[in-house]
């Protein structure tokens, strides 16, 4: 054969030499063979910042923030200095793992530069939001901006072995995301307390305590920070142009007559000249903020099915964020439905909009919160609600046919089977009931909250318990067959096969039994597992709170790949093809390749996606705490409808005759057409 | 009874608070008489079957062989059987001289020690790792191509690589370059190619501009446009479940560039000679149908 005598290696394939390089990358250019740069985000001291777009997801378009250090000065010394920062805020960023600190992706050098990779935030920073205020920021956004900080802040304060001062607090180190969330940037100087030690002052002037000055930084001083950011924001005077120190010169109360006393009582005292006289660190600070802080803006929390003490507080307060329909929907409570609510869609004149609006075929109101899945037989809708009830409702006219109460409230899904249908309750029971007329059949307790959604296979219904145990119950005499202990509540529902059942637990686990109760395998997430698992191409996949989305082999356990989102996942997956599915409390769907947990798509929502998706045809449903129920084409994630319910929608969609059901915490079930 | 959850339900209602660890009390109870008469075969009990073998040869045209092949099983029979495993790898080196052989070689060799340590031994102590499998072939791979690179830049040598890793019932590939990996399944009876070539022409192909035909004689058909050679690249990752029984076959340019694939085919369903002798026939028909270039190939055959 003729032909090349031996193989070549096409000259793009070698890595480029960059060995001299200017200080400033310009758009375009690529670092490592894979990080395209965008543009600049920000040039300072030592370091600037780009935009980059990472290439090797090509099909997508991942953006990530590349802060370059060039040390091309002559002199060693200043060259170890710079490097030594750049490299503190490299291995502080990667030890840390909290909502509001940027992940790190990658840290290399190239040429004399050294080169962090990090999430790109999109957003703006507190100093871009405060000078486009022609007044002065409010009370509540900035307490709630506070409190978010201090959580942030408690976290680096109560690192082990010493706490990290982050050191120049101020508006323009503090992201507002895109979910209104506040994040931190800028580690560059941050450094690990140590008692007594001294160092170089670094710090922004105006916003740095006094005792930084003299080269000490403590948790103390963050607070200080922390206070003179609050009283730009309070009164949009920039610290940095007036006489250090000078607070007592210009009283909130001036610029801001609205600030409360009280908040104006805590900013002075994290602006005390001293030290001693501070808040000691950000706890004691964020403590002091909640004694007048109303209870709903503080904790940070995420939506589930289930609803804990603290949950409720946050969800009713939220809840008004989200306009309500101006008039009261003219159904009445847990009777019959006559019209729908009214939608209250709003939008963007500015905004060309190629997605459609939908009306209700009929919404049917609950006493309180729907946060789980409907079910369906031929005829009716079941749905479990916070007022205790499992509702059944006629499926073509919303009408209220019987209701089931517990004692306490529902966030496990029901499901039908044969003739009857099982929810789970808080009130500890998993109760059977006809499911043409609620008549209750039998009742098992455990000894916990029953969040988990009850599988019902040929004579038996798996259900999982707060009690720690996954139960397997007869159907026909509600007695027990066996339960096995996970050694943590199990809120994720089982997945039942001919040869296994498999679940997630509170402690991180994945358990797959066979079905004499014996362990399969087991595999350990990082976090608690609510998410329920699907099964496709011999694959289990499952969602984690760890953020991640795994792939792991039936048979074994062993995990095949894994896919990183930004927040915890309490979605439950759903496989289309060779395509899966699944929301995450960063406010996105995603669609992930089953094969690689390549992303395919993603699409963004305003608030955090703890309803699993639902898929028909060529199209996907499924709900946000932002309050709309969407529909996106599966193939590409476009937009094709969105439907605003009054509340949260944690409910996730079931599809039947042609129509989506789906509840809301605004009370509602909805049924949508397709 | 195609109910499973089969259960004597006199006895286990008693239980109503503990788990039943008495193991006759099982779900299965009733079932497992007529499943254990199932298991045996002519008085033997079909156990978990993995076995690999593998030929790697000069060629007629070549003074030095830059491929290299590497395979290994681990099974464990027994009450409490471990997980079958195996590994088989094929890199065909680049560069001419001693640099594309340097190269296979100590890509190869990086790879299964990575694998054996990372991947094997958990197994062994049956701790798996919670590591994704596709991660950690994914940065061995990174890792072996980051331990050929060499500061002279007149050194050319590089590799392609392709790994298959089997654990129980699945199967993982890592892949760069134009080596290729085929499963035969055995219940089908068909044979796919489940790696694609880096190649130029394999590019050519896909966007249209020439045929599957017209590719087999491409001047350019030996050009790269990834490979091993000391920099970050893109690994091919891929993952799939085992049929029941059948064969993955992983080779080198060198059989499949002269070999049919339903050549290759007959040869690895036949029924005719021991797995090696499928290696060995498959290499002599790759040198009969005038292959200039060395040839590699690893079979492993298995049956659950």
């Amino acid at each position: 054969m003729d032909g090349p005598s031996t193989k070549q290696l096409n000259s793009d394939g070698k890595t480029k030499n960059i060995s001299q390089r200017r200080s400033q990358l310009k758009p375009g250019e690529m670092l490592q063979n894979r990080y395209k740069v965008m543009g600049t985000l920000g040039v300072g001291g030592f370091s600037s910042v780009y935009q980059a777009r990472d290439m090797r997801f090509a099909a997508v378009t991942r953006l990530c923030a590349i802060k370059e250090m060039v040390t091309a000065t002559k002199s060693k010394a200043t060259r170890e200095l710079a490097q030594k920062t750049f490299e503190t805020e490299a291995s502080i960023l990667a030890t840390l793992e909290h909502p509001s600190i940027p992940e790190v992706f990658d840290y290399f050098s190239e040429g004399n530069s050294y080169y962090l990779v990090m999430e790109f935030i999109r957003g703006k920073d507190l100093e871009a939001v405060a000078s486009a205020r022609k007044e002065p920021c409010h009370e509540e956004e900035v307490l709630k901006w506070a409190l978010q900080v201090c959580d942030v802040m408690i976290y680096l304060h109560n690192q082990k072995p010493e706490p990290i001062v982050f050191r120049d607090l101020k508006p323009s180190n503090l992201m507002l995301d895109q979910h209104g969330r506040i994040r931190l940037i800028d580690f560059g100087i941050a450094k690990i307390f140590r008692e007594g030690a001294k160092g170089t002052m670094i710090g922004t002037e105006g916003y740095s305590p006094p005792e930084q000055y003299r080269g000490q930084a403590s948790p103390a001083g963050d607070v200080y920070a922390l206070g003179a950011t609050l009283h730009h924001l309070l009164t949009l005077r920039d610290p940095r142009l007036e006489p250090p120190f000078s607070w007592h010169e210009r009283p909130i109360k001036e610029s801001n007559p609205a600030v409360s006393e009280a908040f104006i009582k805590v900013i002075e005292r994290c602006l005390a000249y001293k030290a001693a006289d501070r808040y000691q660190n950000a706890g004691e600070l964020k403590e002091a903020l909640k004694q007048f802080a109303k209870p709903t803006t503080g904790k940070t929390d995420f939506f589930w099915p289930g609803r804990s003490a603290e949950t409720k507080q946050m969800a009713s307060a939220a809840q008004t964020k989200i306009s309500q329909p101006e008039q009261a929907p003219p159904t009445r409570q847990g009777i019959s439905p006559s019209k729908p609510p009214p939608n209250i869609i709003t939008t963007d004149p500015n905004v060309s909009k190629d997605y459609l609006e939908v009306q209700p075929i009929w919404a049917f109101k609950c006493e309180d919160e729907i946060r789980s899945k409907p079910a369906i037989s031929d005829q009716l809708v079941y749905v479990g609600a916070y007022d205790n009830n499992l509702y059944a409702v006629d499926i073509h006219q919303g009408e209220f046919r019987w209701k089931y109460p517990a004692t306490d409230g529902i966030g496990s899904a029901p499901a039908v089977h044969n003739e009857d249908v099982f929810i789970g309750s808080s009130d500890q029971h998993l109760y059977c009931l006809n499911r043409n007329n609620g008549r209750l059949k039998w009742r098992y307790k455990t000894e916990g909250a029953v969040y988990s959604s009850p599988k019902a296979k040929y004579n038996y219904v798996f259900f999982g318990s707060d009690d720690g145990h996954l139960h397997a119950v007869n159907i026909s005499t509600g007695r027990a067959i066996w339960k096995v202990n996970a050694h943590g509540p199990i809120r994720s529902s089982p997945l039942v096969t001919d040869e296994s059942i498999v679940f997630g637990t509170e402690e991180g686990y994945v358990f797959s039994i066979d079905t004499k109760s014996k362990t399969k395998w087991q595999f350990q997430a990082r976090r608690s597992v609510i998410s329920s698992p699907a099964a496709a191409e011999g694959m289990i996949f499952i969602g984690s709170m760890d953020n991640t989305v795994y792939a792991l082999d039936e048979s074994s356990g062993w995990a095949v790949w894994r896919a990183r989102t930004n927040r915890p996942i309490i979605s439950s997956p759903v496989v289309h093809d060779t395509m899966l599915l699944i929301g995450s409390a960063d406010g996105r769907l995603y669609a992930l390749d089953i094969y690689t947990g390549r992303q395919l798509w993603s699409w963004a929502t305003e608030g955090q996606v703890a309803s699993s998706p639902a898929i028909y045809e060529d199209a996907v449903y499924f709900g946000s705490t932002d309050g709309y129920v969407y529909s996106l084409t599966i193939k590409k994630g476009q937009l094709r409808w969105k439907y605003k319910t009054g509340s949260h929608v944690i409910s996730s969609p079931v599809i039947a005759n042609r129509t989506v059901y789906i509840g809301s915490s605004d009370h509602y079930l909805y049924a949508l057409p397709l | 009874m195609d109910n499973p959850f089969l259960v004597n339900v006199n006895r286990q209602e008693k239980a109503d608070t503990e788990p039943l660890q008495d193991a006759n009390s099982s779900l299965l109870g009733e079932m497992q008489d007529s499943t254990t008469r199932l298991d045996y075969m002519g008085g033997v009990r079909e156990e978990p079957f993995i076995q690999t073998a593998q030929h790697s040869d000069i060629g007629t045209h070549r003074n030095q062989n830059e491929d290299t092949a590497f395979s290994l099983v681990s099974l464990a029979g027994g009450e409490k059987p471990l997980m079958p495993f195996a590994i088989s790898i094929v890199a065909d080196g680049m560069g001419g001289h001693a640099d594309g052989a340097d190269a296979s070689k100590s890509v190869a060799t990086y790879m299964a020690q990575n694998l054996i340590s990372r991947i094997l031994l958990p197994l062994m102590q049956e701790s798996p790792v919670n590591d994704p499998v596709h991660n950690i072939m994914k940065q061995a791979a990174l890792d072996a191509s980051r331990i050929i690179h060499t500061s002279d830049a007149s050194q050319l040598g590089g590799t392609t690589l392709t790994c298959g890793v089997i654990i129980k019932s699945r199967l993982f590939l890592a892949h760069v370059g134009d080596s290729r990996a085929y499963l035969y399944d055995g219940v089908k009876e068909t044979m796919s190619q489940i790696t694609k070539d880096h190649t130029y022409v394999q590019q050519l192909i896909d966007s249209g501009e020439i045929t599957e035909e017209e590719a087999a004689i491409h001047p350019k058909r030996n050009l790269l446009y990834r490979a091993i050679t000391g920099g970050d690249v893109e690994i091919d990752l891929h993952t799939s479940n085992l049929p029941r029984k059948g064969i993955l076959a992983i080779c080198s340019d060198g059989l499949w560039g002269s070999v049919s694939d339903e050549t290759m085919q007959q040869i690895i369903s036949g029924s005719v000679g021991t797995l090696q002798q499928k290696c060995e026939q498959l290499i002599a028909l790759a040198i009969q149908g005038g292959t200039t270039d060395n040839i590699s190939v690893v079979l492993t055959e298995f049956r659950f």
